[in-house]
């Protein structure tokens, strides 16, 4: 009988605090693999690095001004990618955290 | 608590259940439907409907997905329960007797492979003459020895089959050691880890 009497108060602890902390962990993950798969750390960590590891004499400024710009390009594009990721995980944990008071406010709408 | 969660499961469950929910469901988007077709904002309908999804939503990542409170080296014998986990839970709730309990872990996934590995079909299950808590006391033993944290349901089926062995003579009929049951159970565990 007490489990009756506790089932809202562990749907709204689930819904409020469980589910978005396990929500928000499993987008930190796939955004990990998303980083990893664009290679935006590398791209970062590496930056300055003469392109295709150029270390013969008279290329090496030419390689690495061609690497930044290239990487320059990478960068940027998966920073586009990498917010627009970002932004429907956040529309989607905003959403699923406001859905009870959506309820009820599409309710008390006037018609 | 979990138990009682294991029964309120159970009857979210049930064919009962499961209709009123299916004609709820029809309800809800008839009455969507109905409202867009006369040019309204479906208020009414879509509150159920977000709703509806919210209960399950729920019941199927919460209810369903409940982990024991404690593991088998802190339970002691009135506290055997606490180290099930909830598929075991569900099928204690929704069984009868200890054979009608036996075929309701013979309906899951993990129990039926391991009851196919060995060869033995549901159906050989014997009336068992123990009771569930000796049952659990078993599994308990040898969730122990494989180093386990909680009592599965592949536990408690393979707990049975060892028991009642000396009866049965299940195992011997299907040229089975308890030892090879036992690798068995721990290949079948580590497959079904996420018990």
């Amino acid at each position: 009988m007490a489990a009756y009497l506790f089932l809202p108060l562990a749907f709204i602890k689930f819904w409020f605090l469980e589910a978005p902390i396990g929500i928000i962990n499993y987008f930190s993950s796939l955004n990990k693999a998303f980083l990893q798969l664009f290679s935006l750390p590398l791209f970062v960590r590496t930056f300055f690095k003469p392109l295709k590891n150029e270390y013969r004499e008279g290329l090496v400024g030419f390689s690495r001004v061609m690497g930044m710009i290239i990487k320059s390009v990478f960068i940027f594009i998966d920073l586009i990618l990498f917010l627009f990721l970002v932004g429907v995980e956040s529309v989607i944990v905003l959403t699923f955290f406001l859905l009870p008071f959506l309820s009820v406010w599409i309710l008390l709408l006037s018609s | 608590m979990i138990e009682q969660y294991a029964r309120i499961y159970v009857l979210y469950r049930s064919a009962l259940i499961r209709t009123v929910r299916l004609l709820v469901l029809f309800f809800v988007l008839v009455l969507l439907y109905s409202d867009v077709a006369a040019g309204l904002f479906p208020r009414v309908s879509l509150f159920l409907l977000l709703w509806f999804f919210m209960i399950e939503v729920f019941f199927h990542f919460k209810i369903s997905r409940m982990h024991p409170r404690a593991s088998v080296t802190t339970v002691n014998k009135d506290t055997l329960k606490d180290a099930y986990t909830f598929p075991v839970l569900v099928a204690f709730a929704s069984a009868h007797s200890v054979k009608d309990f036996l075929h309701q872990l013979a309906k899951l996934q993990q129990v039926r492979l391991l009851l196919e590995k060995a060869g033995i079909s549901a159906d050989e299950l014997s009336v068992p003459t123990e009771n569930d808590e000796q049952l659990g006391l078993y599994a308990v033993e040898l969730v122990k020895r494989m180093k386990g944290t909680y009592v599965t349901s592949m536990d408690m089926m393979a707990s049975h089959l060892l028991q009642t062995e000396e009866k049965t003579k299940l195992l011997f009929s299907k040229k089975i050691k308890s030892e090879e049951l036992l690798q068995l159970l721990f290949w079948v565990r580590s497959h079904y880890a996420e018990e």
